[in-house]
């Protein structure tokens, strides 16, 4: 049903963006010739750039039972800030109006991710045998972002300031798990990796395909800053991968918090042609 | 603009699918792993069984350097894994059963580090003797029957002896038979036994309609084998290189059984008549081999009702450290389905049970970082178990 949904969705934007397009078509011949055609614009172009992502946490979980006997030890993840850039592409459409509003839909492909680490320790009488572990987890989330925004224009020229802001969602296509182990064995001294270190693997079932954002942002070349409203681990499957837990490790509920920074290319689509196809600027 | 506005409201619609339905829910699946950070303690865990309180009461023995006989521990969870209490045994070594359920309660038979005498201890917080069972020494194995408890062990102080015992929940016995053998190096397998010391021989005990009792042990012909308490059939077993490992019985006297070869594979026969008035060989019984199953893991025979169907299940440890669970149809023997837990860390099988609310709890030694053995517990939704029993989900 889900996929239903989502198919029916895309070529819902599809048709949208066609009709958009379409406005191209639509020529005048002078900005008073009566109609409302001079009032608004259309624009459509290109836009890439990257994000930097890091998450925002919830409820937390944990695989290890501490036991009554344990002794002091806190399983708690150590979450890291912002991650390796990400990336994003698409299209981005402008409707625009009354001069300093317009209404921003840019669909694009994005890749974000966040990480965290586990630390472990077992320790015994003997001060010779302890053993550190340090797990470090990084999530690439790869999303369709359907975003649409309110645009206010500060002032009017050829260099447009403006402050944005709306709401996006987000459809995940995929999920992968990277595990990086590091141990310290106080019997050898030694720093080496401990064995059954994880490939990396598809995780897209511990999330949901879900996510809707707030956004907003300024610029000219605008920085946009985003975050989910919604928690975006999967209740249900939080323990389904026992490839993951049986290491110690399972999801805390996430948020993603999310900067992008995007260049645009934007062509009008409405022209006056009997001025050389001026452009209409309302 | 009306477009705009309908779009927005596609939006909200579809994101309010599987954003509302995200919600932390009572039945969801949960995995835990008991952790105390000593490196010098290793668990194996035995059983496992759902209290009333709908929590887990775990039985698991211990092994460190305080001792040369695995200690007893237990430990109490809510529903949700998060422990309760724990408690590990100085005194009390070698669990011989499973979980004894006596109405509300739970009990074990174990022995007694310096007297290696057998006890039936209640399995709570103070393990509490119900009672030492006189004139019985080396437990290695007991289950609950229908008249109390039958308890398999073993006496080479009363000229070298298997001594198969039946006792009522309260630890008196009932009845006792023995069986008289005079071969010296079975005490070492027996001692070594207890121990978990090296290859682990698969006693075990069991009945089969009301008062027909059988067991696996060694009896007088120099090897392990399935013997028929009140009748004169067996299985004798290759020595004590092949042998039973596992059985259970089925419907009109057929058992499902697993059985180990000389080179350690396991091998399995869905449906199979026992004559129990004949003495077979563990050669005459071919089977199945379990190419994926680890030489020599243990193998648990489980009832259960997936998918409104009579099933029975056997788990065991792979040869790549996972934790197998296959169903089969209690009544035609055939195939269902399998699933696999673990492979992050080997896992090796410790039990299972059906949960009341038609999940499965799978309790599992897992060797974090490669290395401790701990007690993991996995807990299933219902409908992941009637998946396991040939159940197709709708997407």
């Amino acid at each position: 049903m889900k996929k239903l949904i989502f198919a029916f969705l895309f070529v819902y934007s599809i048709s949208h963006a066609q009709f958009i397009f379409g406005g191209g078509g639509n020529k005048h011949t002078s900005t008073n010739d009566g109609t409302n055609y001079s009032k608004s614009q259309f624009w459509l172009g290109i836009k890439g750039g990257v994000n930097l992502s890091w998450a925002s946490v919830g409820d937390k979980y944990q695989v290890f039972q501490p036991l009554p006997n344990a002794t002091t030890f806190s399983y708690d993840k150590v979450y890291d800030g912002i991650q390796f850039p990400g990336f994003q592409s698409g299209i981005q459409v402008i409707y625009n109006f009354r001069s300093f509003f317009s209404i921003v839909f840019e669909p694009a492909y994005s890749i974000q991710s966040f990480a965290y680490r586990n630390n472990f320790k077992w320790s015994s009488t003997n001060p010779q045998s302890g053993i550190t572990l340090e797990q470090k987890n990084t999530y690439s989330f790869q999303y369709l972002d359907f975003p649409l925004y309110l645009r206010i224009d500060l002032f009017k020229g050829n260099i447009r300031p403006y402050v944005m802001g709306g709401m996006m969602y987000s459809y995940l296509t995929r999920v992968s798990r990277k595990s990086e182990y590091t141990s310290s064995d106080d019997i050898t001294g030694a720093q080496n990796v401990i064995e059954n270190p994880l490939p990396e693997m598809s995780v897209t079932n511990l999330f949901i395909r879900s996510n809707f954002w707030y956004a907003f942002g300024a610029g000219v070349s605008y920085d946009m800053y985003r975050a989910s409203l919604n928690n975006i681990t999967s209740e249900a499957n939080r323990f389904s991968n026992q490839k993951i837990n049986s290491t110690g490790d399972v999801l805390d509920n996430i948020k993603l918090k999310n900067i992008e920074i995007s260049l645009y290319c934007v062509f009008p689509m409405k022209f006056i042609t009997s001025t050389n196809y001026k452009r209409v600027n309302p | 603009m009306k477009q705009i506005a309908s779009f927005i409201y596609l939006l909200f619609l579809m994101s309010a699918c599987d954003i509302s339905k995200n919600k932390a829910m009572p039945e969801n699946p949960f995995t835990v792993i008991f952790e105390n950070n000593n490196n010098g303690n290793d668990y194996y865990p035995l059983d496992i069984k759902q209290t009333a309180d709908k929590g887990f009461l775990i039985l698991a023995e211990m092994q460190n350097t305080s001792s040369n006989f695995p200690l007893v521990y237990i430990i109490k969870t809510d529903e949700k894994g998060k422990v309760l209490w724990e408690k590990q045994s100085e005194n009390l070594v070698s669990p011989a059963s499973q979980l004894i359920e006596n109405g509300t309660d739970f009990a074990f038979i174990c022995m007694n580090n310096t007297s290696f005498t057998t006890q039936l201890t209640k399995a709570d917080e103070n393990l509490s003797l119900i009672s030492e069972i006189s004139g019985i020494v080396y437990p290695l194995a007991a289950q609950k029957v229908s008249a109390g408890i039958a308890l398999l062990s073993y006496d080479f102080a009363d000229g070298s002896q298997t001594k198969f015992t039946v006792l009522n929940l309260a630890g008196n016995i009932i009845s006792t038979k023995k069986y008289d053998f005079s071969e010296d190096v079975k005490e070492r397998i027996i001692v070594n036994y207890l121990q978990r010391r090296g290859k682990r021989l698969p006693f075990f005990v069991g009945e089969n309609g009301s008062g027909n009792y059988y067991f696996n042990g060694i009896t007088d012909d120099f090897s392990l084998s399935l013997n028929f308490v009140s009748q004169t059939g067996k299985i004798t077993g290759v020595r004590y290189e092949s042998g039973l490992n596992s059985v259970l019985p089925l419907a009109n006297g057929k058992f499902a059984i697993s059985l180990f070869d000389v080179a350690g594979n396991t091998r399995f026969l869905s449906q199979e008549t026992i004559e129990q008035t004949q003495v077979k060989s563990v050669k005459d019984l071919t089977g199945t081999t379990l190419q994926e199953i680890q030489n020599f893991s243990p193998i648990i025979f489980k009832k259960a009702v997936l998918n409104a169907k009579n099933v029975y299940l056997i788990a065991a440890t792979t040869k790549n450290g996972q934790t197998s669970i296959s169903c089969y149809d209690e009544n035609s023997g055939n195939f269902i389905g399998s699933t696999y837990f673990g492979a992050g860390t080997k896992t090796e099988i410790g039990n299972l049970t059906q949960t009341a609310d038609g999940g499965l709890a799978i309790l599992v030694k897992n060797y974090v970082a490669g290395r401790f053995g701990r007690i993991m517990l996995y807990k299933t939704t219902k409908d992941q178990a009637d998946q396991l029993g040939g159940k197709v989900l709708d997407n």
